[in-house]
């Protein structure tokens, strides 16, 4: 960005650096098709999906809890089943070699996925 | 002979004698623009002498100078980089067929200039910000969580990021309330994007009309001091990316 | 005297249909080559003007140079009245027929799709100026601020009126500009109506003579032939409406639409 874009800033220079990183890193890859890529182009939407579904059970599920009208079978039954869940999830970014930053599709203007 | 297009804008704006018209216009990077027009629009494009665009960091950087060099004399619907047409034909084609959605964009943006604002935690407020949380937090679960077994410690877990999340945005909706109120001064259009790093308490984009940048300067150094703990910064102009956004057919 | 080996090709424009039915267009030496569907208007020219090192010297001759760019605009003004073409520029040439072909053939489907696009169209250039004087004499009824600044003026003691004109002659400038602004924005919209596309290009800030004025508009526009009619009246009301404040308009054609015709040279 060219300084004369900065108006103000206010706080640790270095710190706005950092966080403006993050929010865009420098060197954002365009993605090329090739056969290889495309494969694992699928495999991060599949995941990403998957992903988005499990943070919504996750989600629902402390509803249920701050709605205080779970029995204690219930209670296990939601935490085993999340574990799982989570515990498969992270076998299968393993298996396709993807993080969590690889997952988080930018949806233009809806913001990010996840 | 593919054609690069740049921007397109109202073809009145280009006819204003006080603008002193295109002779004195130069992209400034020595790329010569041309003003292709139909119905009330002009496009300004650059014919393209080979095929490939590399999607190089610079050539992006250069389509983005020059983009915002024709942002500061008119009032532009901005293009992305990569936005080729085949030939001058498809220009105006492009021109006439969506001369409508083009005009009530440029209406929105006219004379307007677009800003981006963000605050973010300063890293010492935000360890203390996360420590608070966290005693807040294992203050008080709810009740059908304890009972150390395997599952209830998963649950007991997640069910405190859940909240420690939730006070975040609780924290980061209070601010942003805030920070609205004092945009209000200067502008309605405000658009405050999803944050996307725990970092980020405010990424908003807004638009104010050309020549209030000053205002809006002030406003912010105000409200800066309202939140001396945060991080602050306030970029632009720049061309309305944001708001002039357009479905095309 | 000397010998004229011509050897070189030069291409004038290319037309879609057939045009042996017109006469040679006033110029003897030349004729048609059918490449691939198109027509070629051609002639053979000599290298001693036409050769790459040649032209070069040619083009400071402003007698040679006037003379055969007439000429290149009168003949294909000429085929233009029965043939869409698409024109090339002055002093093109071709070692060779096969030359010529090869390019031709090469792009073939642009100058087919070109013609299809350029057909019943014309290419119409206009030009709007303002006599400044003419508006300053009328200021008074053009510009409200200049107007209130002349009652204030009246009505002032000398040494507040002095202060008043300097004022005046201060905004005078500014104000000529909102006019020339608000007139060319008035008239550019009107002309506008018709045609398909068009082209704005940079305003001459040189005058060619004092009765000239200041030029406000310069563009070319792509008409239909079928509007041509109607384009003309609007620009003969136009002048007649602005008449008073020295609106005056240029509007010649049809030229070769060098303006719309978008191939690589």
């Amino acid at each position: 960005m060219e300084e004369d874009k900065i108006l103000f800033y206010a706080g640790s220079a270095n710190e706005i650096i950092e966080e403006l990183e993050k929010i865009n890193p420098g060197d954002q890859t365009r993605i090329n098709a090739t056969p290889e890529n495309v494969e694992s182009g699928l495999a991060k939407l599949v995941l990403t999906l998957i992903e988005l579904i499990r943070k919504l059970m996750e989600k629902q599920a402390m509803r249920r809890i701050e709605g205080n009208s779970l029995t204690e079978d219930q209670i296990e039954h939601l935490g085993e089943t999340l574990m799982k869940l989570e515990y498969k999830m992270e076998e299968l970014k393993k298996i396709f070699n993807l993080t969590d930053k690889d997952l988080n599709l930018n949806l233009g203007p809806l913001g990010d996925l996840l | 002979m593919p054609v690069i297009v740049y921007a397109i804008l109202d073809s009145k704006q280009v006819i204003d004698a006080s603008s002193h018209g295109i002779s004195s216009f130069s992209s400034g990077s020595g790329v010569e623009l041309e003003f292709v027009s139909a119905s009330t629009l002009t496009a300004m494009v650059s014919s393209q002498s080979d095929n490939t665009l590399s999607n190089s960091r610079q050539e992006v950087l250069a389509y983005a100078g020059i983009v915002d060099t024709i942002s500061k004399k008119y009032s532009i619907l901005p293009m992305r980089y990569g936005s080729v047409v085949a030939s001058y034909a498809d220009v105006t084609a492009l021109l006439e067929k969506n001369s409508e959605l083009f005009v009530n964009a440029l209406n929105k943006v006219m004379n307007k200039e677009e800003y981006s604002l963000r605050l973010f935690f300063s890293h010492q407020h935000q360890d203390d910000f996360v420590h608070e949380q966290n005693v807040d937090i294992t203050r008080s679960p709810p009740e059908i969580l304890l009972g150390n077994t395997e599952n209830k410690n998963y649950l007991l877990k997640k069910y405190q990021q859940h909240i420690a999340e939730e006070k975040r945005i609780n924290y980061i909706k209070t601010i942003q309330l805030a920070v609205a109120k004092y945009l209000v001064n200067v502008t309605e259009i405000v658009d405050f994007k999803k944050t996307t790093t725990f970092g980020c308490i405010v990424d908003a984009v807004l638009l104010i009309d050309k020549g209030r940048k000053n205002e809006l300067l002030e406003l912010v150094a105000a409200m800066q001091s309202i939140y001396p703990e945060h991080n602050v910064i306030l970029t632009g102009p720049w061309p309305p990316y944001t708001f002039a956004q357009i479905k095309l057919e | 005297m000397h010998v004229n080996h011509k050897t070189l090709l030069y291409i004038y424009c290319v037309t879609c249909e057939d045009p042996s039915l017109q006469s040679h267009a006033g110029c003897d030496e030349l004729f048609f080559l059918e490449i691939n569907g198109l027509y070629a208007a051609v002639k053979y020219v000599s290298e001693d003007d036409y050769s790459e090192v040649n032209i070069k010297k040619r083009l400071s001759d402003e007698s040679w140079l006037d003379a055969n760019v007439r000429e290149h605009l009168n003949v294909i003004g000429l085929i233009m009245q029965v043939n869409t073409v698409i024109p090339f520029n002055f002093g093109t040439v071709y070692k060779s027929e096969e030359g010529l072909k090869s390019f031709i053939c090469k792009y073939a489907n642009d100058f087919k799709t070109g013609l299809r696009y350029l057909e019943n169209k014309e290419e119409w250039s206009v030009k709007a100026f303002c006599n400044k004087q003419k508006i300053i004499e009328n200021i008074v009824l053009l510009s409200q601020n200049i107007a209130d600044i002349e009652v204030q003026i009246r009505e002032s003691s000398p040494g507040k009126a002095y202060i008043l004109k300097k004022k005046k002659a201060d905004i005078l400038g500014k104000e000529i500009n909102n006019i020339y602004n608000t007139l060319s924005k008035h008239v550019f919209t009107r002309i506008n109506e018709l045609p398909d596309e068009y082209r704005l290009h940079a305003i001459s800030q040189e005058k060619v003579s004092e009765s000239d004025g200041d030029m406000i508009i310069n563009a070319t526009f792509l008409l239909r032939k079928e509007n041509l009619g109607n384009f003309i009246k609007t620009t003969d009301s136009l002048l007649v409406e602005h008449e008073d404040i020295g609106l005056s308009l240029e509007v010649t054609g049809p030229w070769p639409p060098y303006s719309f015709v978008n191939l690589s040279k």
